[in-house]
């Protein structure tokens, strides 16, 4: 049973992405509206903070939404101060339900007031831990907070309890596949069951299966990434990755603190060790110079030759990360290669009708040669000349975007919802989108003024949002594979 | 079309169905990519017709629509009933289908996924 009786408003510093409800500048809200509740409880903690007259401009008993869109920063603030307030005093699961609702309105432009609400969510899921309720909340607060695998996991718990709560399977279908602000790293995040949740990029289990949802990081995230591409990865996608995910041993990043490389340790205390025995049996009594004619002279050289690994010591790690920070390009430019050795080889091919021609053309300029050379030969449709703008952006040199999905009209791309936004802005640049008008569909469409409609899905089947181009000429879907 | 390629486009579909809600617009520009100008409107969409009672008879692919929730809602209905539906529909809807007048959406059934 739909419980929430406020709307939930999920606010979240993207490019537009809402359905049937206003968009402000950059940020968009996605409202998963549910009947009317009681909200008695913190009512008050809203209205307190306006004048008489103020209030009344709002009309009789107003939605607390709409009361704390008028408000100002301090107010919200202090709606804040009276919400914890009522949480010290509160013990019921109403309560907290709806204090966990205030604060995920205040949260809107102040998203550390997530954090309250994910805190009443716990409380609320320890007194009723077989209802779904407590951790919509706290799904729809990390949700927030833009902690997307953690939303995705609370989601897939309150699916597990209610499989029909549509705000619950909403957030999940929002979350699932996008990759945390907090990506790579792990700690406790207010988890209601107090295990170690990681962070890091990963791709939520389908709801029907949230016991699966695992921890998924380092190379076993990159592998199931790597090989979500079907044979065609992107070679810069699988560079970037394993560059990632390469630690760099000793010299790796990270705080220099002394227990942070045992290995560097133990290599140090073996060597100083090692050496003082060699030096004190060594000796057999005598003095240094006794032992050692020429030690001044090898003191010298062993002085300069110690500087300079000492310096090579500190600045390894320098070198490290400007090495690391250099390969993207160093892939990048690899790539450019790669494109360039498509209108050869399209032009081989034009010429001899033979991939082996296209292929070997490939092969003359490329030194880098790559399945996807040739994939891109075979895909490239015949487009009427209004298409020609969708075109540059879709199938830029010649060249389809992404790798083939299961045919060659559907191509994955690297990238995140927001990314799939910023396709859809520019594939309908200077037309007025609209929420999608299909039945079912959430997500945005628009009619092109020289023909054609272009829509984003923001879920699909296997789960990525997904572009659809359906455009005089040519046709093509763009699936977005969180990377 | 000759029978290899309304073959070839079958395939393609099912294959398709695995992975995502296939529209019918987009079997319908499959169509007509192949069919190219010499396709009228009436052969092109006999020719989708005709693809969408082979792929349900199949029993492969189920026709339905997505939910808000990001759900699927297959359609209970024979497979006549369905074509009879999609061609009522199609008719009233007075133009050939396209993105966000999908009439119905396909999708590999449930009984002869890959994983099941």
């Amino acid at each position: 049973m739909p419980s929430l009786g406020l709307t939930f408003v999920f606010a979240f510093a993207l490019s537009p992405l809402s359905w049937g409800m206003d968009e402000a500048g950059d940020s968009a809200q996605i409202q998963v509206k549910a009947p009317l509740r009681n909200d008695l409880f913190i009512r008050n903690a809203f209205e307190s903070q306006f004048k008489p007259d103020q209030l009344a401009a709002f009309g009789e008993k107003p939605a607390l939404k709409a009361l704390v869109q008028g408000m100002t920063p301090e107010q919200r603030l202090g709606a804040r101060s009276g919400l914890a307030t009522l949480e010290a005093k509160a013990t019921k699961p109403k309560e907290l339900e709806q204090i966990a609702e205030g604060y995920l309105l205040l949260s809107e432009t102040h998203p550390d007031i997530a954090q309250d609400a994910v805190r009443a969510a716990v409380r609320l899921q320890e007194l009723k831990p077989g209802s779904s309720k407590g951790f919509v909340l706290s799904a729809s607060a990390y949700y927030q907070m833009k902690d997307y695998p953690n939303a995705a996991k609370e989601a897939a718990a309150a699916l597990k309890r209610n499989p029909d709560d549509e705000a619950a399977h909403t957030v999940y279908m929002l979350s699932k596949g996008r990759t945390s602000v907090n990506d790579g790293k792990t700690g406790k995040r207010g988890n209601p069951s107090g295990e170690e949740q990681t962070v890091a990029a990963s791709r939520a289990s389908p709801p029907a299966q949230p016991d699966q949802t695992k921890e998924e990081s380092g190379h076993r995230a990159a592998k199931a990434r790597a090989t979500t591409f079907r044979g065609v990865p992107s070679p810069v996608i699988i560079a970037n990755e394993a560059i990632a995910n390469t630690p760099l041993g000793p010299f790796n990043e990270g705080p220099a603190s002394p227990g942070d490389s045992p290995f560097k340790t133990i290599v140090t205390v073996a060597l100083s060790s090692a050496g003082a025995l060699l030096l004190f049996g060594g000796l057999g009594g005598k003095t240094l110079e006794e032992k050692f004619p020429n030690i001044r002279r090898d003191m010298g050289i062993a002085a300069v030759v110690g500087g300079s690994i000492a310096v090579a010591m500190i600045s390894a790690p320098a070198l490290f990360r400007t090495a690391k920070a250099a390969m993207p390009s160093l892939v990048t430019y690899l790539s450019t290669l790669e494109h360039r050795a498509v209108p050869i080889a399209q032009k081989a091919r034009a010429g001899s009708s033979s991939m082996s021609g296209a292929t070997s053309a490939g092969q003359r300029i490329g030194t880098v040669t790559h399945p996807i050379v040739e994939t891109a030969v075979h895909e490239i449709p015949a487009i009427s000349g209004s298409a020609e703008r969708l075109r540059n952006i879709l199938i830029p040199d010649g060249r389809m975007i992404g790798g083939p999905g299961s045919s060659s009209d559907i191509r994955r791309v690297a990238g995140t919802i927001r990314d799939a936004e910023a396709m859809f802005a520019r594939l309908t640049q200077g037309t007025e989108s609209m929420p999608h008008p299909g039945r079912g569909v959430l997500g945005r469409f628009a009619r092109l003024p020289e023909g054609g409609t272009v829509g984003l899905r923001y879920a699909s089947k296997s789960g990525p949002p997904t572009i659809d181009v359906n455009v005089p000429g040519f046709e093509m879907k763009i699936k977005f594979l969180s990377p | 079309m000759n029978e290899a390629n309304f073959v070839k486009i079958k395939k393609d579909l099912l294959r398709e169905c695995e992975d995502d809600w296939i529209a019918l617009w987009w079997i319908l520009a499959k169509v007509r990519k192949v069919c190219g100008e010499n396709c009228s409107n009436d052969k092109a969409r006999a020719l989708v017709m005709r693809l969408v009672a082979e792929l349900l008879s199949s029993g492969k692919v189920e026709a339905g629509c997505p939910t808000s929730t990001g759900g699927w809602k297959p359609w209970r209905l024979s497979h006549p009933a369905a074509l009879t539906r999609i061609e009522a529909e199609w008719d009233a809807l007075g133009e050939d289908p396209d993105i966000g007048k999908e009439l119905v959406w396909f999708t590999a059934s449930p009984r002869v996924r890959p994983h099941q």
